[in-house]
């Protein structure tokens, strides 16, 4: 889950420090390069916890808190921060985070902490963050780096609920627990509860955002 | 932005330090409250299996009331079991079984009657078999078949029989189609509780 | 039929680039190839080779999944019929949809897919679920992946485990009971007939069902697969015609038979008995020899078949699942293009060590 790629910036692409404006920076988080459906970060936890809306959304909550939270603290610690421990001291500020999150969740929402069980802890790798944290924040004001938090955890939110809408109403033909599609005419379709039924919905959804995007265009297909 | 080992060292402890406190101050702000789950989640399990009415908004702190006031522990012969009236079956007694499923291991009580021999309820709190298949054990359909069934058949051997072919004897349930493993690892797990109730109220004289 | 040609040629105008029904000409490509010859020789998998083209081979493979099918109407009833035309029905919308969508033709792989995926589900399920798993396995099974010739998998036994995994319930209660006598369900539509276990699951609580009777088909079952005698008999003419590779079901088979004697210590009554039994003998000669899902190389059909055989001895007998063969199959799939490499380098280093 290690982020390896080259440290550019999502906004203008450069590697230097962003003076992004925010409108152009929540775009770029939650549809030109979406964590999850344009870079296909954070897949894991994407996948386990997306059979149940709330689940997803409550997850895509958790990431979004943490976020923002870290790319706030590591801007505003970028001067002083020494290079050599920086990677460190980047996850220090994430862990603590997510575990603020999962301590909160425990004693206020058990139900949905053992839902959950370890992708919040997880949090702490899921490439997503530690990638925005390298990529932006470590060169960016902090406001500006906020919204990017803000964006990118957006991003990965709305993709957890689409997945966990399509799961969770297709598999049990309910959402948030509600019976919406009739229990004495559908069927419930199982594999959408299942952790394969995650991997078609995510393919098909990836596969949507490229057609409406026209990225992956065959070229002069001849007929 | 070259800075001396001193400094990183200091950065560092400054960082932890700072991270700890904060993690602490979380902690010590929730604890009261998840222990407070911790507990209200096993009470309410018992109060269900046992039959007692209970508020399933009520909070953590309601129910440990509710609990206290209802259910009793006595231990005997090992078994921890929790014991209750009820204003229509009388004397519940209800204890905990466990064993390895299919894919996870499963966790349940079973509440059994005065006579100690007729199911009066049965709950499989804890599984993650298949979903549809043999997840269908904490289903209330599957449940609910238990009740009124003897842990002991007609000819007085012990145990609780999963079958397919219908289920016609005191002791027989009928098995989840598709889901045989599950089936047969839950016969297992009841016939090992239902020989160490049997023992420990044959030990009684009952 | 010339006044069909005649017809055909003389809207070709109309269905060209810049015609009036451009977007239609998928559906006027299939009607004129389904019919006549298609124009095109193919360039991948299933290769061609003259006077045998694709649409031969399709025909082919149909004429020889015949005597499942008639068995399979004689024991289980009319509603056989209406489950294959569901499956085609539904397959063939999805395939004309994508074929419209992509501006592609209408490929005549299809035929085959949409008779071999009713054969291999139980008898009793439901019709949309039918059109439902023939939908999956064309779009993604097929289609996905490019479309005939270029898919991993074969596409009827992906539409079966999507069902599998989606309804687990009605998958695996859906046997109904054989049809008993000279006429059997030849003149139900038998939705009302009684249920009851597979052999192979029945065998798992000790009943283990008569030789004859598995032979025949007089057993429960997936629709096309209970016959055994069917099953030979349109294996056999595949074998001959040369549509089917005798390696891989020889060495499919051979490896069953080699697996199950070893964990039955070599008692030839289990050993007929799991041979007949389930979907192996329809698996085997029907869906392992599928030419666009299984290896190129005569060589790495040995091996390809013997992944399978063992895998569905080792799910049977091992497993909770109590028939292994649709899983088998699909990991047998993985194998195949990997096979391929392996062997085509290992031929071409002896190639050039020898020349």
């Amino acid at each position: 889950m290690a982020h390896s790629g080259p440290v550019v910036c999502a906004v203008c692409g450069g590697s230097g420090p962003c003076d992004g404006k925010g409108k152009e920076t929540l775009r770029a988080g939650v549809w030109v390069t979406n964590p999850v459906s344009v870079q296909v970060l954070g897949i894991c936890s994407a996948l386990a916890v997306t059979n149940k809306l709330e689940n997803a959304l409550v997850m895509g909550a958790a990431l979004t808190f943490v976020c923002v939270g870290t790319n706030l603290f590591v801007s505003l610690l970028r001067n002083v921060t020494p290079r050599r421990i920086r990677m460190i001291a980047e996850v220090a500020i994430i862990a603590t985070f997510v575990i603020i999150f999962d301590q909160v969740l425990r004693a206020y929402y058990l139900e949905m902490s053992k839902q959950l069980g370890p992708y919040v802890g997880l949090i702490i790798t899921n490439c997503i963050i530690m990638g925005r944290a390298e990529a932006f924040a470590l060169s960016n004001r902090p406001v500006v780096s906020m919204l990017d938090g803000l964006a990118n955890g957006l991003g990965y939110a709305v993709v957890l609920g689409i997945i966990g809408f399509v799961r969770e109403l297709m598999g049990t033909g309910a959402l948030f627990g509600h019976q919406i599609l009739g229990a004495e005419w559908y069927t419930p379709n199982q594999l959408m509860i299942l952790a394969p039924g995650a991997f078609i919905a995510l393919g098909f959804l990836i596969a949507l955002h490229n057609a409406i995007t026209g990225v992956n265009k065959p070229e002069g297909k001849g007929n | 932005m070259k800075k001396g080992s001193l400094y990183t060292i200091l950065y560092a402890a400054v960082l932890g330090i700072t991270c700890a406190v904060a993690l602490t101050a979380v902690d010590r702000f929730t604890e009261t409250r998840k222990v407070a789950n911790v507990q209200a989640e096993e009470v309410q399990d018992i109060l269900t299996v046992l039959g007692v009415p209970f508020d399933a908004q009520a909070s953590s702190s309601d129910l440990l009331t509710v609990y206290e006031s209802m259910v009793d522990e006595e231990e005997i012969n090992g078994l921890t079991f929790f014991v209750s009236r009820h204003p229509e079956a009388g004397k519940l007694l209800a204890t905990r079984f466990s064993g390895p499923g299919l894919l996870a291991p499963i966790e349940g009580l079973i509440c059994l009657e005065e006579d100690m021999r007729t199911i009066y309820a049965i709950s499989f709190y804890k599984q993650e078999e298949t979903p549809g298949l043999g997840g269908q054990i904490s289903s209330a359909d599957f449940q609910d078949q238990f009740r009124g069934k003897m842990i002991v058949g007609p000819l007085g051997y012990p145990g609780i029989h999963l079958v397919n072919d219908g289920a016609d004897q005191v002791n027989e349930i009928d098995a989840i189609t598709g889901a045989t493993m599950t089936s047969d690892k839950v016969e297992d797990m009841l016939s090992e509780i239902i020989e160490r109730i049997i023992a420990r109220s044959g030990a009684d004289g009952a | 039929m010339k006044l069909i040609l005649t017809l055909l040629d003389k809207t070709r105008p109309l269905f060209q680039k810049g015609g009036r029904f451009t977007a239609l000409k998928p559906i006027y490509d299939a009607a004129d190839v389904f019919l006549f010859s298609p124009l095109a020789r193919t360039s991948r998998a299933p290769h061609v080779r003259d006077p045998l083209d694709t649409k031969r081979y399709m025909s082919t493979v149909i004429i020889a999944v015949a005597p499942c099918l008639l068995a399979a109407v004689h024991f289980f009833g009319l509603r056989v019929l209406a489950m294959v035309l569901v499956s085609y029905a539904a397959g063939g919308a999805v395939e004309v949809l994508l074929a419209v969508f992509k501006k592609d033709e209408i490929s005549e792989g299809f035929l085959v897919t949409g008779i071999l995926f009713p054969l291999i589900l139980p008898p009793g399920l439901p019709l949309w679920m039918v059109a439902l798993g023939s939908a999956f396995g064309v779009l993604v099974g097929k289609e996905l992946f490019g479309g005939t010739g270029r898919n991993l998998f074969n596409p009827a036994l992906i539409g079966r485990v999507f069902l599998a995994l989606s309804y687990p319930k009605a998958m695996s209660s859906g046997w109904i009971e054989p049809g008993q006598g000279l006429v059997g369900r030849l003149l139900e539509y038998a939705t009302d007939a009684v249920t009851m276990a597979t052999p192979l699951a029945a065998a798992k609580s000790g009943t283990w069902a008569a030789l004859p009777d598995l032979f025949f088909g007089n057993v429960t079952g997936s629709v096309g697969e209970t016959s055994a005698l069917a099953v030979l008999m349109g294996g056999a003419f595949l074998l001959i015609i040369g549509i089917a590779n005798w390696r891989t079901v020889a060495a499919m088979l051979g490896t069953f038979v080699i697996v199950t004697a070893g964990i039955y210590g070599g008692d030839p009554h289990a050993i007929i008995w799991h041979l007949l039994s389930g979907g192996l003998l329809f698996g085997a000669f029907f869906m392992a020899t599928d030419p666009v899902s299984s290896p190129i190389m005569n060589s790495a059909k040995w091996v390809y078949g013997a992944i399978i055989g063992i895998a569905t001895a080792l799910i049977r007998n091992f497993t909770g699942y109590v028939e292994g063969v649709m899983f088998a199959i699909l990991l047998g799939n993985i194998f195949a293009p990997v096979l391929d490499e392996l062997f085509v380098t290992a031929h071409v280093r002896r190639l050039r060590e020898e020349g």
